[in-house]
C-alpha cells in the first residue's frame, strides 16, 4: 500500500524582523491511501503551517513533500495552483464561503476555475450539495444559513473536482456540539464512500480517537 | 476560469456590495458627467459666440463708422449745442471720395436719412404702433456693422431692416386731470440748467414718452409692415405763450373735429384727399435689433430708399389736382421736403402736424418765413407727404441746423416734380462707414483718416473673444486632464482598498484552485464593470444636465456678451437656448475610450497586487 502524503524533514523559517523563527523543525510524516489522519496541536505549535506546506498552499525552506506521488517542492505556481484545484478540498474553520454567490455557486467554484462549463458545474454543484443534504439550501445565500449548514456546503465545495485528501482545519471549531458531530461524520462518511483521506488540524484532543493516524505536534516538532 | 464568469461573479459582489462599488461608481459618474457638461457647454459657447460675434466681429473689424458726434465729445452741453447747431459737422459725398482713396479702403458710404416725415409700424410690438424716427439708408456692402445676416434688397421679397430698440417708444397724453398746463420756463432754460429742474418740466409736460417693451428674440427674424407717409394726428391741444412760459390747453372733440375739417377742405383744394392720405406700406423682415447707446438710427438698405422715395414723391404727384398753388403757400401752409437743387432736406415739422403760432412765438421763436405771418392770430400748416418745395440756393446755405428745422430758409421758387429727386440730390450725413479690405490694415486705415483731420479714436479690440476661446479651451483641457488624471488615482486607490480588503477572499480563491491569471482577471473586470456602470451613468447625467443647463448658460452667455462685446461692437446677433442643447460627441467619445483605457491600464496595478496574495492568506492561523 502506497502512501497518499509522505514528508521528508519539512522544515519552515518564517523572517520576524531581524530573527529567524522556527515554525516547522524536521517534521516527518506518511500517510496511507485511504487513511485518516488528524494533527493535534495547542496554538503556535505549527499545525496551521505543516497544512500549509502538505496543502501546497506554501513552500518549505527546506524538506521534500509528496502528495499523490506529486512533488510539491518542484511545481510553478500555477502547477501548485491546479494541484490545489484538482487534488485537494479545503476546509476551513471560518468556511469561507463567497456570501455574494449561492450554496450552488460556491460548490461550483472550483469546477469553474479547472475550466468546467457551467451548466456541468451547476449540476454537479447540485448533486453534492443533495450529498451533504443540503438541498433546501442549493439558491440560497450563506447569509442565510446556520454554522453547521455553512460548513456543510464549504465541505460539498471541498468534494468539486473528486479530491484525494480533504484537508481541514479546525472545521468544527467555531460549531456547537450536535452541528460539530454531524460534521464529523459527514468526513467519516465520505471518507468510506468516495475513499478520500481525511487530514484534520485541531488543538482538540477529543478527536484523537476517531482517526486511525494521530500526530502531536509542539513547538515545530513531532513529539 | 471563463471571462464571462469573471464578470458574472463581478455583477454578483456588485449587487450584494452596493454601498462598497459606489466608491468607485459615484467619482467616476461624476466625472463623466462633468466631463460631458464641461466640454458640451465650452463648445457651445464657443459655437455661439462664433455665430454670435466671431463672425461679426471677423467682419465688423473690418469697418469703421466714423460719427460727427465723436468732434465733440465733452460734457452733455457741449453735445446738445452740437446737435442743436451742428453746422456743416455732416459728412458729403466729397467726404466719401476723400476717404475712398485712402489706401486699402474697400468701401465708404454715409448713412443717410431717410426723409420721410412718419414712417410707422402697427405689427412690430403687439398692441402699440411703433414711429421711427430716424430711418436711414444704408449701403448693402456696409451692413456688417449692424446685422450678420444678408441686407440686400430683393423686389417681391421681405425688406431687411435693422430695428434700432431705441425707437420702440411710446408718446401718450397725461394732462392729469386738467384741461390746461402751464409750463414756467424762467429757470430752466438753457442747456447749462439743472438736470433735476429739466426733469421737473419734462415731468409737467402733458406729452409723455414711455420705453415699450420687447424681446429681443422674438422681434428678430419677425415680419413687419411699415407704413411711409400719411397724413399726421391731428393736434389735441394748443399752445399759448405766457411770457414766462407756456400754456399747453387741451382741445374739446369739436374742436379737433373743425380742425380736421378745415385741413381736409385745405388739402382737398389741390391734392385728392383719399390718395394723398394713404400712406405706402412695405413688408419687411427684421434682421438686426440695436441696442446701442450711441446709436439711435434704424436701418433699410440704401438701393430700398431710392425706390421708396421715388414711390414716396410720385404718390403725391398722382394725388395732385390740375389747380396750381400759390408759390406763397409753399412753406407756409403746405410743407413737404425742400430741394434747392443740391440738398433734399425734410420738412421740420414731421409728428407735429397742424402747426398754431401765437403772436409771442412767430415773434420769439420762428422768425423768417413765419415772421411775414406774424400778425395774424393762427396759422395752420399741413405736412403734405411727398411734396417737394424747389427752393433757391444761396452760396454758403448749408446750415444744417436750419435746414433740418425749417426746410430751407430760401425763396421758395415752386413744386419740384421730378419723382427722382432722392437719388440726384446731394446726400450728407452725420455718419460714414468705411470698409477696409482685411483687418491687418485697420490701424494704418485709422492713422490715413487722422491724417486726412478725421478724428477717430479705434475703439475695437477683439481681446475679449480671444480671451473667451482661450477661457473655454483651457476649460476643456483643463477638465481632459484632471479627467484623465482623476479617473487613474480613483482607479488605483478605490481598487487598490478593494484588494486590501479582500485578502482573505484572494487567499480562498487561490487555495480551491484559482491562478494568478484568474485573480488579476476578477479585479481587473471588477475595475472595468464598476468604471463603465459609473460611465453610462455619468454620461446619461450629463446628458441630461447639458439639457437642462442650457436656458443657465445661454443666460450667462448673453449677460457676458452684454457686459462685455456689445460696448465695442453694435450688433450681436441673439443666441437661442438650442445653441446651448448640442453634445459634444467628440469629446464623448475621446471621453470613452480614455475611460476604457485608463480602467484597464491602471487597473492592472491593483489587480497586480491582488494576485500576488498568497493562498496562505486561507488558512492563517487567526
Amino acid at each position: 500500500m502506497s502512501n497518499i502524503i509522505e514528508a521528508d524533514k519539512l522544515t519552515r523559517k518564517y523572517q520576524d524582523g531581524d530573527s529567524d523563527v522556527l515554525a516547522l523543525n524536521e517534521v516527518t510524516l506518511a500517510l496511507p491511501e485511504n487513511d485518516s489522519m488528524v494533527i493535534i496541536g495547542t496554538s503556535g505549535s505549527g499545525k496551521t503551517t505543516l497544512l500549509q506546506l502538505l496543502g501546497g498552499l506554501d513552500y518549505p525552506t527546506s524538506g521534500t513533500i509528496s502528495v499523490n506521488g506529486q512533488q510539491l517542492n518542484a511545481m510553478s505556481d500555477n502547477e501548485l495552483s491546479e494541484f490545489r484545484n484538482k487534488t485537494i478540498g479545503f476546509v476551513f474553520q471560518f468556511f469561507h464561503l463567497q456570501d455574494y454567490l449561492t450554496a450552488k455557486e460556491n460548490v461550483a467554484l472550483p469546477l469553474l476555475l479547472a475550466g468546467t462549463v457551467q451548466q456541468e458545474a451547476f449540476a454537479r454543484a447540485e448533486k453534492l450539495l443533495r450529498q451533504v443534504h443540503m438541498e433546501h439550501r442549493i439558491d440560497h445565500t450563506p447569509k442565510k444559513m446556520s454554522g453547521g449548514e455553512m460548513q456543510r456546503v464549504a465541505i460539498a465545495r471541498a468534494l468539486a473536482n473528486n479530491p484525494k485528501i480533504i484537508m481541514a482545519d479546525e472545521p468544527t471549531g467555531n460549531l456547537d456540539k450536535a452541528n460539530a458531530e454531524n460534521v464529523l461524520e459527514l468526513f467519516d462518511e465520505i471518507a468510506k464512500r468516495k475513499g478520500v483521506s481525511v487530514l484534520m488540524i485541531t488543538h482538540d484532543e477529543s478527536m484523537a480517537h476517531r482517526y486511525e493516524h494521530v500526530l502531536h505536534l509542539d513547538k515545530g516538532t513531532l513529539k | 476560469m471563463k471571462l464571462n464568469y469573471i464578470n458574472k461573479i463581478n455583477f454578483k459582489k456588485l449587487r450584494t456590495y452596493k454601498g462598497k462599488s459606489m466608491f468607485l461608481i459615484i467619482p467616476i459618474t461624476f466625472l463623466m458627467m462633468i466631463g460631458i457638461v464641461v466640454s458640451s457647454q465650452a463648445q457651445n459657447i464657443l459655437d455661439a459666440s462664433e455665430q454670435t460675434i466671431f463672425g461679426t466681429a471677423a467682419e465688423s473689424s473690418r469697418l469703421i463708422e466714423l460719427t460727427t458726434e465723436q468732434f465733440t465729445g465733452g460734457g452733455d452741453g457741449e453735445q446738445r449745442i452740437r446737435m442743436m447747431f451742428g453746422g456743416d459737422t455732416e459728412y458729403t459725398e466729397n467726404d466719401v471720395s476723400v476717404i475712398s482713396s485712402i489706401e486699402n479702403v474697400e468701401a465708404v458710404g454715409l448713412t443717410v436719412p431717410v426723409p420721410i416725415s412718419r414712417i410707422t409700424s402697427g405689427d412690430l410690438l403687439e398692441g402699440s404702433e411703433v414711429f421711427f424716427n430716424n430711418v436711414r439708408a444704408l449701403n448693402e456692402d456696409l451692413s456688417a456693422q449692424y446685422t450678420d445676416q444678408p441686407f440686400t434688397y430683393t423686389e417681391g421679397e421681405p425688406i431687411p431692416i435693422i430695428v434700432n430698440a431705441r425707437s420702440l417708444m411710446r408718446t401718450y397724453e397725461d394732462w392729469n386731470g386738467q384741461e390746461e398746463i402751464t409750463i414756467d420756463m424762467a429757470v430752466q432754460r438753457g442747456p447749462g440748467s439743472d438736470p433735476e429742474d429739466r426733469e421737473t418740466m419734462e415731468n409737467q409736460m402733458p406729452f409723455k414718452t414711455e420705453a415699450l417693451q420687447y424681446d429681443r428674440d422674438d422681434l428678430l427674424g419677425r415680419e413687419i409692415t411699415i407704413s411711409f407717409g400719411g397724413l399726421d394726428d391731428i393736434q389735441t391741444y394748443e399752445t399759448e405763450f405766457t411770457g414766462t412760459g407756456i400754456l399747453f390747453r387741451k382741445l374739446t372733440d369739436a374742436a379737433i373735429q373743425e380742425e380736421e375739417d378745415a385741413r381736409r377742405e385745405a388739402i382737398s383744394a389741390y391734392w385728392d384727399y383719399d390718395l394723398i392720405t394713404q400712406p405706402l406700406t412695405y413688408t419687411f423682415k427684421v434682421v438686426g435689433v440695436l441696442e446701442g447707446e450711441t446709436d439711435f438710427s434704424t436701418y433699410i438698405p440704401e438701393t430700398f430708399t431710392y425706390e421708396l422715395m421715388e414711390q414716396y414723391v410720385q404718390n403725391q404727384l398722382n394725388a395732385r389736382t390740375s389747380t396750381e398753388i400759390d408759390a406763397s403757400d409753399l412753406n407756409s401752409t403746405f410743407f413737404g421736403m425742400t430741394y434747392d437743387g443740391l440738398d433734399l432736406t425734410s420738412s421740420g415739422f414731421g409728428g407735429i402736424g397742424s402747426f398754431r403760432v401765437g403772436p409771442g412765438m412767430a415773434q420769439g421763436m420762428v422768425g423768417g418765413q413765419s415772421a411775414a405771418n406774424g400778425d395774424e392770430e393762427t396759422s395752420a400748416g399741413y405736412t403734405i407727404p411727398g411734396l417737394i418745395i424747389e427752393t433757391e440756393r444761396e452760396e454758403g446755405d448749408a446750415d444744417a441746423f436750419q435746414q433740418r428745422m425749417f426746410g430751407g430758409t430760401s425763396d421758395v421758387v415752386g413744386e419740384y416734380t421730378d419723382p427722382a429727386v432722392f437719388e440726384q440730390s446731394s446726400h450728407s450725413s452725420d455718419t460714414l462707414v468705411v470698409r477696409i479690405s482685411d483687418p491687418l490694415y485697420r490701424s494704418q486705415v485709422v492713422e490715413d483718416l487722422n491724417d486726412a483731420g478725421y478724428a477717430y479714436q479705434d475703439l475695437n479690440d477683439q481681446e475679449v473673444f480671444s480671451e473667451l476661446q482661450g477661457t473655454m479651451n483651457s476649460a476643456t483641457t483643463i477638465v481632459t486632464i484632471s479627467f484623465v488624471v482623476l479617473s487613474a488615482v480613483i482607479i488605483i486607490l478605490t481598487m487598490g482598498k478593494f484588494v486590501s480588503e479582500s485578502t482573505k477572499e484572494i487567499g480562498v480563491f487561490r487555495a480551491i484552485g484559482a491562478k494568478k491569471k484568474d485573480i488579476k482577471q476578477l479585479f481587473m473586470s471588477q475595475a472595468v464593470l464598476y468604471t463603465l456602470i459609473g460611465y453610462v451613468i455619468g454620461g446619461l447625467i450629463g446628458v441630461g444636465l447639458v439639457f437642462l443647463l442650457a436656458k443657465p448658460v445661454q443666460l450667462w452667455f448673453d449677460g457676458f456678451i452684454e457686459n462685455t462685446v456689445e460696448e465695442t461692437f453694435t450688433v450681436v446677433q441673439a443666441t437661442s437656448a438650442g445653441v446651448f442643447t448640442h453634445i459634444d460627441w467628440a469629446m464623448f467619445g475621446v471621453y470613452s475610450l480614455l475611460l476604457l483605457v485608463i480602467a484597464l491600464v491602471v487597473s492592472i496595478i491593483p489587480a497586480t497586487r491582488a494576485s500576488r496574495v498568497s493562498p496562505v492568506e486561507a488558512i492563517r492561523s487567526e
